[in-house]
């Protein structure tokens, strides 16, 4: 099939405006958006940068806006992505600094996620036997464990583009994953800084998120639920 | 928390509320005029009814105007500032709408010849 | 650099729209709120201001912005109904099918709500039996 891509030329050492550069090329019909952009730099422009490497949607690291969509690269069909008439916009994603063409800084995005303690900590001292995770705890979790860390949702999300400091979807889900580890002991204290003016009170359950979300985790459901534990745990005062 | 919380809560209680104003001023649908507005006001439990419905329905759509400036505003000084902004147009809102529904008999009896 | 995503966020997606609906429908709400107590207000002034008043909201540019209130109400209360229900009965896996559940409650709620006052705004009036 025939398509017609665009990408805006970009760079934080160029100039202060990106510069859109098309080029028009056949793939087959089942080429993914990275098969099309591993073409363009392959056989087109070897300036064209972008971030890729697993191509099987595990590492999480070819996350990017196609026609207004965040989407995970080498997870799309570009024949799915395009519009009529093969037309194909490629964009870094949404509110990260551009280092290049389709490469951003995701400084912020691993900020929010580091504030809200994303590691186990367990009772001191060694366990008689293993760590123990109990199966009801998992089942809670949903599909926490599954996420890559793509920021696929964080660029979807709208609050984000108001509200700089939002938490993010991501986070939250990180802070629901963690929150329901039972190994863990910093539990209140997670709570507490997840339950900010930027935490879960943020979400206004739009779904873009879980919409987008290429491991189909629902981040919009763990930050309801998360919603619905702080509350219940303020109102009870454990909190 | 507080905010999101009480949204829901002043949520349900103005739907009940809503329901009940809607039967009784405006199904079936005829024109307002004083008269009908009157005999419901002159009335001591719809006194109650409506000043609860005012200061609720104040809340609720203030909260929310709260919750859009939330979204986009950082700044904890401007915040702040919106924060009181919302309190006093509250304040004034319901000062006047209560004005109405508390005093009505007093007005009744100078507006009737 | 924001200017390298020319679309600054992802409205093209439902779950965007419908928040949108929400949220501009409770502004309009609120914003029309305000209105409503300064102009019940003026029924401290009298009958015949009230009146005076009744009859300019009796025009037809009023009559549809008093059905633009009416299907804002609903629209905003059966989403917010679906949001709490999403809410306290964890029911965020099933957003699609409640999304057409709050498309049929509030389609039925305009058309028996709005019915009247689209004819009343036509200058019809409904008899009932």
């Amino acid at each position: 099939m025939r398509l017609r891509i665009t990408v805006p030329r970009a760079s934080r050492d160029g100039p202060e405006r990106p510069v859109d550069q098309t080029w028009e090329l056949d793939v087959p019909e089942g080429a993914t958006v990275l098969d099309c952009l591993e073409e363009l730099k392959g056989r087109h422009d070897g300036t064209l940068t972008f971030r890729a490497s697993c191509r099987s949607a595990i590492c999480g690291t070819c996350a990017m806006v196609a026609n207004g969509r965040s989407i995970l690269a080498c997870r799309t069909q570009a024949r799915q992505a395009a519009a009529r008439g093969g037309r194909l916009r490629l964009e870094p994603l949404r509110y990260h600094p551009v280092i290049r063409d389709l490469v951003v800084d995701l400084a912020a995005y691993w900020r929010h996620y580091a504030a809200i303690v994303p590691w186990v900590t367990p009772a001191p001292g060694s366990p008689e036997r293993e760590h123990r995770i109990l199966p009801r705890d998992v089942e809670r979790m949903g599909l926490a464990e599954t996420c890559i860390h793509c920021g696929v949702c964080l660029s979807a999300c709208p609050i984000a583009l108001s509200d700089p400091d939002y938490l993010g979807p991501a986070a939250l889900v990180a802070a629901w994953r963690f929150v329901n580890d039972s190994r863990d002991t910093r539990r209140r204290e997670r709570l507490r800084i997840v339950d900010s003016a930027h935490g879960p009170w943020r979400c206004h359950t739009v779904f873009n998120c879980a919409e987008a979300c290429p491991k189909g985790i629902d981040p919009t459901q763990a930050i309801v639920r998360l919603r619905g534990l702080i509350a219940r745990e303020r109102l009870s005062g454990r909190l | 928390m507080t905010s999101w919380l009480l949204q829901r809560v002043s949520a349900v209680i103005l739907l009940g509320m809503l329901f009940w104003h809607l039967a009784a001023a405006h199904f079936p649908p005829r024109d307002i005029d004083f008269d009908n507005v009157v005999t419901r006001l002159a009335d001591p439990a719809w006194k109650l009814f409506y000043a609860v419905f005012l200061a609720l329905a104040l809340f609720h759509a203030l909260n929310g105007v709260w919750q859009v400036a939330g979204d986009w505003t950082v700044v904890q000084s401007h915040r702040r500032s919106i924060m009181a902004l919302l309190w006093v147009t509250g304040a004034v809102f319901l000062a006047l709408g209560l004005q109405v529904i508390v005093v009505f008999d007093s007005v009744v009896a100078v507006a009737r010849p | 650099m924001l200017r390298a995503v020319s679309e600054r966020v992802e409205w093209r997606r439902l779950g965007f729209w419908v928040w949108m609906l929400r949220r501009v429908s409770g502004l309009g709400i609120a914003f029309y709120l305000l209105l409503h107590i300064v102009v019940i207000h003026q029924l401290v002034a009298g009958r015949a201001t009230f009146d005076q008043a009744m009859d300019l909201f009796a025009s037809p540019a009023f009559r549809l912005g008093e059905l633009a209130v009416v299907v804002a109400c609903i629209v905003h209360a059966v989403d917010g109904v679906r949001v709490m229900a999403i809410e306290a009965f964890d029911l965020a896996r099933a957003e699609r099918r409640m999304l057409w559940l709050s498309a049929t409650v509030a389609g039925v709620a305009v058309a028996l709500g709005g019915t009247p006052l689209l004819l009343h705004l036509l200058g019809l009036r409904l008899v009932l039996p």
